[in-house]
């Protein structure tokens, strides 16, 4: 199957700072998640998948085209900021509208495919009032309306769950689940593992501006489990606890502070120490106070695959 | 081509609704009142064939024009870009130089009939006939007892045309200038000032040919050309008794292919340039 996008050791600076990386990756059609720290390069991979600007070297295809100012591109291609920009004031009908006149469509037709786009978000309430008075899930939903109301063929959001409660969040991750079943591609960039993870199995790590791995969500979460995993615990008694904790066969070390009473624990296997943990506070009756992982997120990932 | 026109016309009345709606256009309402109240308070004692030239010249042309069409102007790309709202239309199939084109229009269109009204404004203050002692001035004689004489209200309508004309001129090719600068540097409104009130300033007021390389040197063309430059009270000016080497429609002529360079250098920019917004 063709790729959708193809980079190839594309990278790009700001001054002396860089974005992306020498980054080598192809993005098969259908809904891809891509995933990264804050500073990443997402946002800079994002903005030059839609054109916004050009690689500082390497090459990108988008579709097959160059994206940089491709007018044929855009007119297969939505796009979804992370910016909280609207034109305030206008109605939502109004922007959408707006937006698809801009793609050539006549003002009957482009009010026509507006509606439909504002209705599917759930704006159909609010999409005559000023986009000045709108919530900030439902700008959300309006920037995404107008990303989607000219069915393209890929849809590139960036970050688009943020700011959303849960119900408009929800409702967001089943209207891109019914635009993917649609035969429309979307890549979705979140540092959110778990977004995307109701959305895809198909995901991409980038991290310092480099690809970091790519494959299913099984693959990352086997790489999250099999990294040593810290627990911070308090305990009256975590001499005690230390001692016994160091017993188990998946604990790798524990450390012990004693201004604080803090109890730092490294396990090989998470889930196997959750499961040892209440039984081995009873034994010793070391009164486990509080428990807590710092480093299950996607962060970590990151940091222990960097190295 | 159908597509550019309405594109360029779309983002042309965006651009007209958020001006008018702005904090720059009550900024620039109030640049062009004030040659207007000056003009008011000077027509009380001068004659409106010297009060215009002087204020039409120095204020209007020179500081009032500029300021209104580089404010103005300096929101054709910037605007968008400060409030992160381009997005939306670089990625759309439209060309960049529709809105470029499109934005400029608008700006043009407001610039223009502010710096009309502005001049017109004068022209009235100027010739407005007062009642009483207002109407009146005294004059000095050299022997006898002062006397009072009227002040003669009628203006010229060639000298009301060349400001009117000028000022318009002044207008396109200033917010032009602007908007311009505005593709290829992120502090337009800056260097558009600089460029206008540095550059030009000293360009236009040293002797010699290279005034021709400034606006306000065709400007003055177009002003001096349009009513007898010899009885005016601007002949008496070294600098600007030298600024009738162009008539009218040279100087016209000569703008106009300045406009198409700058406008196309303009529009291709925008097509090639990168902007990076912030996140």
């Amino acid at each position: 199957m063709k790729p959708i996008i193809k980079a190839t050791a594309l990278s790009r600076w700001y001054g002396e700072v860089i974005g992306l990386n020498d980054l080598n990756v192809e993005i098969q059609p259908g809904i891809t998640g891509l995933l990264g720290p804050n500073g990443a390069g997402k946002s800079t991979l994002m903005k030059l998948l839609v054109g916004e600007m050009r690689p500082s070297s390497g090459s990108l295809e988008v579709l097959g085209h160059t994206p940089f100012a491709n007018l044929e591109l855009y007119g297969q291609l939505g796009f979804c900021p992370q910016q909280d920009a609207l034109y305030d004031h206008m109605s939502g009908l109004q922007f959408v509208t707006h937006c698809m006149r801009l793609a050539g469509h006549n003002h009957t037709d482009a009010k026509a495919a507006a509606s439909r786009a504002l209705q599917r978000v759930n704006l159909q309430n609010a999409m005559n009032r000023p986009v000045s008075g709108y919530s900030k899930g439902m700008r959300q939903r309006t920037k995404l309306a107008q990303a989607f109301a000219h069915t393209p063929k890929l849809i590139i959001a960036d970050e688009p769950l943020t700011g959303l409660d849960p119900v408009a969040r929800h409702q967001v991750l089943e209207l891109y689940r019914e635009l993917g079943e649609s035969g429309t591609s979307l890549v979705i960039s979140s540092h959110v593992l778990h977004e995307v993870q109701s959305l895809t199995q198909r995901i991409v790590l980038i991290h310092r501006g480099r690809l970091l791995a790519q494959g299913s969500v099984e693959d990352i979460r086997q790489l999250l489990s099999s990294h040593p995993r810290k627990v911070h615990l308090k305990a009256r008694d975590p001499r005690a606890l230390a001692r016994a904790l160091l017993e188990l066969p998946h604990v790798n070390s524990t450390t012990l502070k004693e201004d604080t009473g803090d109890l730092h624990v490294e396990t090989r296997d998470i889930q196997a120490f959750h499961a040892d943990l209440p039984a081995l506070a009873s034994r010793t009756r070391s009164g486990i106070e509080s428990l807590e992982s710092s480093d299950a997120s996607l962060d970590a990932v990151f940091d222990y695959l960097v190295g | 081509m159908l597509h550019f026109i309405q594109s360029a016309w779309l983002l042309s009345r965006l651009q007209m609704r958020s001006l008018l709606f702005s904090r720059r256009i009550i900024f620039c309402l109030l640049l062009a009142i004030a040659p207007i109240v000056i003009a008011w308070f000077a027509g009380a004692h001068q004659h409106a064939t010297e009060t215009v030239p002087f204020i039409g010249m120095f204020l209007v042309l020179q500081v009032i024009a500029p300021l209104i069409s580089l404010t103005v102007g300096s929101s054709v790309v910037t605007e968008e870009l400060e409030n992160r709202t381009i997005t939306y239309i670089f990625t759309r199939p439209t060309d960049r130089a529709a809105f470029f084109v499109g934005r400029l229009l608008a700006s043009t269109v407001v610039s223009s009939i502010l710096i009309a009204l502005s001049s017109l404004g004068v022209i009235w203050a100027a010739t407005y006939p007062r009642e009483g002692m207002a109407n009146l001035t005294r004059v000095r004689k050299r022997r006898g007892a002062n006397e009072m004489v009227e002040i003669v209200r009628d203006l010229p309508d060639d000298l009301a045309v060349g400001l009117l004309t000028a000022a318009t001129v002044a207008a396109v090719m200033y917010t032009l200038i602007s908007a311009g600068l505005g593709v290829f540097f992120k502090r337009a409104m800056i260097l558009s000032l600089a460029y206008t009130f540095a550059v030009e300033g000293f360009l236009a007021n040293i002797p010699g040919s290279t005034q021709k390389l400034s606006v306000q040197f065709y400007l003055r063309s177009l002003f001096s050309d349009s009513h007898e430059m010899e009885a005016s009270i601007l002949s008496k000016i070294p600098i600007l008794s030298e600024a009738t080497a162009y008539t009218s429609s040279e100087a016209l002529a000569r703008l106009g292919v300045a406009y198409l360079i700058c406008l196309l250098i303009g529009a291709f920019g925008i097509r090639k340039r990168q902007y990076l917004m912030t996140s």
